[in-house]
């Protein structure tokens, strides 16, 4: 599996407005299922996680969240993303009793254990970039964000 | 220094300790370090620390733990990294080597 398979237009949503991180998962979720990525209880499986182990990271300006879960959820891969319009508060990762907004959500949904670890860790890499990701947290063309995301973690 | 065992700790024990500790053997081989990593889910620490000399966590553990802890996402995230990599180092030296 090579990552561009895993970033696919159809699941990049952008400046989208929620009110709560849970309407995102939810948002993110729903369009996985939909499309067949993932099981039914995919969505609360991911809600049981982030309210037990957060992901939200603190990278300064633009930050960022990777909600996931176990990989017995999902059917195939993919990467659901979404830029919030207006960031939105998610739990630290290292501090869970600090809150951060967040601008960009990517919703993990990967099946095999190698390529798990991969995709994360060249996803996670771009992360140290403030001008990427800064770039695509600008961006309202979903074309361009999956252009940039593909070039950034192949 | 002798070969050190770290235990990489997150919230799952899967795929986010093990970018961490991936990227923890590249960063300290470059120092020279040599080490070992395991990994497990913040939830099975306790039972995992025999000969560990340090903890890599990018998550809370439990404040009872008698391994030195470095709490830290600069492995996840790029930002910090070298400060990170010089906690680590510096604890490390402090425990001593395996026998």
């Amino acid at each position: 599996m090579v990552f561009k398979e895993i970033v696919k237009e159809e699941l990049i949503f952008v400046q989208k407005s929620f009110k709560e991180n849970s309407d995102v998962i939810k948002f993110l979720s729903e369009e996985l299922r939909e499309r067949s990525f993932v099981k039914e209880s995919f969505c609360d499986a991911v809600l049981e996680r982030e309210k037990k182990h957060p992901t939200g990271l603190y990278l300064g300006k633009i930050n960022v969240a990777i909600p996931h879960a176990d990989i017995k959820y999902v059917n195939k891969p993919g990467m659901a993303v979404a830029t919030l319009q207006k960031p939105i508060s998610f739990r630290k990762m290292d501090d869970p009793t600090l809150t951060i907004p967040v601008h960009i959500v990517f919703l993990l949904a990967l099946v095999d254990p190698n390529e798990y670890v991969k995709f994360l860790s060249s996803l996670t890499r771009s992360f140290s970039d403030e001008s990427f990701i800064s770039l695509i947290y600008s961006l309202n063309d979903t074309e361009r964000f999956v252009k940039s995301i593909r070039k950034m973690i192949k | 220094m002798l070969r050190k065992r770290i235990l990489v700790v997150c919230g799952t024990g899967i795929a986010t300790s093990t970018v961490v500790a991936r990227k923890l053997e590249e960063k300290l081989e470059e120092k020279g370090i040599d080490i070992e990593t395991r990994q497990c889910k913040v939830a099975e620490v306790e039972g995992m620390l025999e000969k560990v000399d340090l903890i890599v966590a990018t998550t809370p553990v439990p404040d009872n733990i008698k391994v030195p802890v470095v709490r830290t996402l600069a492995f996840l995230t790029g930002i910090g990294e070298d400060e990170a990599i010089e906690e680590i180092t510096k604890k490390l030296k402090k425990r001593g080597g395996n026998e």
